[in-house]
């Protein structure tokens, strides 16, 4: 089966950014290595900065998604394909809604005259570089018309492989993920879909195509200043974000479902409020927040599940807390279920002792500033077989920052409540996110596990290629390849020691 | 098997290993003895000597025991990665007990020595320093060390 992410507007982007961060972590159901998470993206903002963060952390995971990590772990066990083009415009550069359209042919009929009813002339000659600027009425109607499979190359793409992921494994799932309440999400939610089923039309009748989507509902804020409420024109406002909703949902109830199989409807009861206000482009740049996770958890669900409508609902045990208690097990291909707490924590572990015990040492070992003798982790798996100035390395140890960056926005996002998934304390202060506290570790999941930086040390130090006498006699029978090589073996073995037993 | 739980281990083959070559120390001298020192030599009934010696082999191997505890629990509980400087903490801690494997015998005999009850010359402190020292620590360490350190003591990467 083919797993496909698409992500519509600003909203959307955050959700992949978790998304990428639950593959990295091993959370989605594929075999090892054997089916792909095609990621798409939907965004006429091409400049907007939630987009350039979402792009980097795939960039960095498809920078080192290759090194071999051996078999029979989910360490990297998703391989990630990123859509080429990665993401579709609606809008070309410098478009508005009368060139979309082509008003000035219509401007004297009368559909003419009923779309001028239809949109303010602010609204027909808004440049879309930027968005929709929480308009959907704008961006369904610029969607509607852009979005055809013959002229646009990312379509094309997309169904070619989802034509011969059908072909070659029988079945393939399409997730959508964006916002109801703002502008692209709430004018792609709806249409893309139907594209999609226009498309697919005989797969997902034969039910060798599903489509599901977590359409989130309004969770943050924004409060712009007189200033910028006079010079930009029009802008999304977080005071219409419960009334578009109310309109998005009615909409969705009375079309049943608008092609979807599966609906997840995500909020907040509190809306956060955004530190800063923007109307789009690189500044649009806003912190992860924990809706964008439980997504991406959603996303992770239909792509588990089996292919009946169901209703799902999700609760928590405590008003005040998000705790790993209210997250569901996951059910894998073979039918295992997998806590997402001990898969992600042991992530996060293996994560933070990169960045904490193998990192600030690297540049001293290999200068001779530090000891070896005093790193046999350094001896066993990198001195004379890892590159540290290899793609591999310097993409997974940007990764490992971009993901210490996402974990700690989600942590500090729920206002007043508590996000008890990682202890905040692991980290130093809010904004500092790469200073890990290392005395952390083993109440990092709130002493759940008895994991010690000094446990991980210890079975890193282990090793299971040594060049030992005792070690080459007891282990000759071995095989290694299981384990990978290079800097995927090394990986492997500090994921493999950051486990919780 | 993780750090706390390996510990344990450590600490009972330290003792362990430090009371078979204490067993060696003893048994090697007392032969020793019998060829060099007390064969023919009526001022020394070998009773009285073996009486002594087993106190002398007894306070060395107490003493390089607690050398070897000492390093043990260094490496499992108070050495950090961020500080370097182990090897030669291990280094010290074993030259240490080569000088005190040298000069215990002779303050033994400074103590005991009045008639000539317990004479020594290099053959027993060449049997302490190659059993507390060589056999007892050195090749000692390398099994009980943390494995966080295992290649800390000397050729120990080429064993472990």
């Amino acid at each position: 089966m083919g797993y496909y992410f698409i992500s519509v507007g600003g909203s959307g982007t955050r959700v992949l950014e978790s998304l990428a961060h639950l593959c990295a972590a091993g959370l989605l159901p594929n075999k090892e290595r054997e089916e792909n998470l095609y990621v798409m993206s939907i965004d006429p903002d091409t400049g907007n900065g939630n987009l350039t963060r979402t792009q980097r952390v795939l960039n960095c995971l498809n920078g080192f998604q290759s090194v071999n990590v051996g078999k029979g772990t989910p360490l990297l066990k998703t391989p990630l394909d990123i859509a080429e083009p990665f993401f579709w415009s609606p809008a070309k550069q410098g478009t508005t809604l009368d060139s979309v359209i082509s008003y000035p042919s219509y401007k004297s009929k009368p559909v003419g005259k009923l779309y001028e009813s239809l949109y303010t002339q602010k609204e027909r000659e808004l440049v879309l570089d930027e968005g929709f600027r929480g308009r959907p009425s704008i961006g369904a109607a610029v969607m509607g018309k852009t979005a055809t499979a013959d002229v646009e190359s990312a379509w094309s793409n997309l169904i070619q492989t989802v034509n011969s992921d059908i072909k070659t494994n029988g079945s393939a799932k399409i997730f959508l993920s964006g916002s109801v309440f703002g502008g692209t999400g709430a004018a792609g939610l709806p249409t893309i879909p139907k594209l999609l089923y226009s498309i697919f039309k005989s797969h997902c009748q034969s039910g060798k195509m599903h489509i599901g989507g977590a359409l989130l509902l309004p969770y943050f804020s924004f409060t712009p200043s007189a200033e910028q409420k006079k010079n930009v024109g029009l802008f999304a406002s977080s005071d219409n974000f419960l009334t578009n909703t109310k309109a998005a949902l009615r909409y969705y109830s009375d079309t049943g479902g608008s092609g979807y199989d599966s609906m997840y409807f995500i909020g907040d009861e509190t809306m956060l409020p955004m530190e800063r206000f923007s109307i789009g482009s690189a500044t649009q740049c806003n912190d992860a927040h924990i809706v964008d996770f439980f997504a991406a958890m959603a996303a992770v669900h239909f792509f588990c599940g089996d292919e009946g409508k169901h209703c799902y609902f999700i609760s928590r045990s405590d008003d005040d807390e998000f705790k790993w208690e209210d997250l569901p097990k996951i059910e894998m291909y073979d039918g295992n279920e997998v806590s997402v707490q001990e898969r992600l924590v042991q992530f996060v572990r293996f994560i933070f002792a990169y960045l904490y015990i193998v990192k600030p040492k690297l540049s001293g070992l290999a200068n001779d500033k530090l000891p070896i003798h005093d790193y046999p982790w350094y001896k066993n798996y990198w001195k004379d077989k890892i590159n540290a100035k290899s793609d591999d390395v310097l993409n997974f140890g940007q990764y490992a920052e971009y993901f210490v960056e996402w974990l700690n926005q989600v942590e500090h996002s729920a206002g007043a409540r508590s996000v008890e998934f990682i202890n905040p304390k692991s980290f130093s202060t809010k904004n500092n996110t790469a200073k890990i506290l290392p005395e952390f570790f083993s109440t990092l999941d709130y002493g759940n596990s008895q994991v010690t930086t000094a446990k991980i040390e210890t079975v890193l130090a282990r090793g299971e290629r040594t060049g030992g006498i005792i070690s080459s006699i007891f282990r000759r029978n071995q095989n290694t390849e299981d384990f990978g090589e290079g800097f995927g073996l090394f990986l492997r073995r500090l994921y493999d020691s950051c486990k919780a037993n | 098997m993780d750090s706390q739980n390996e510990a344990v281990p450590h600490l009972i083959m330290a003792v362990v290993i430090m009371l078979v070559f204490s067993g060696i120390a003893y048994f090697g001298g007392c032969k020793i003895a019998a060829m060099y020192y007390l064969s023919g030599n009526e001022k020394v009934p070998a009773e009285e000597w073996e009486h002594y010696y087993s106190y002398l082999v007894m306070y060395m191997g107490i003493i390089a025991a607690l050398f070897l505890l000492l390093w043990t629990v260094l490496t499992h509980w108070a050495f950090q990665y961020s500080s370097s400087g182990k090897r030669g903490l291990w280094a010290i801690l074993g030259l240490i007990l080569v000088g005190l494997c040298v000069a215990s015998p002779k303050i033994f005999e400074i103590i005991f020595g009045s008639e000539k009850i317990l004479i020594f010359d290099e053959k027993i402190p060449i049997l302490f320093v190659i059993c507390y020292c060589l056999f007892g620590y050195w090749v000692g360490s390398i099994f009980v060390t943390s494995e966080r350190f295992k290649n800390t003591p000397l050729l120990a990467g080429l064993v472990r």
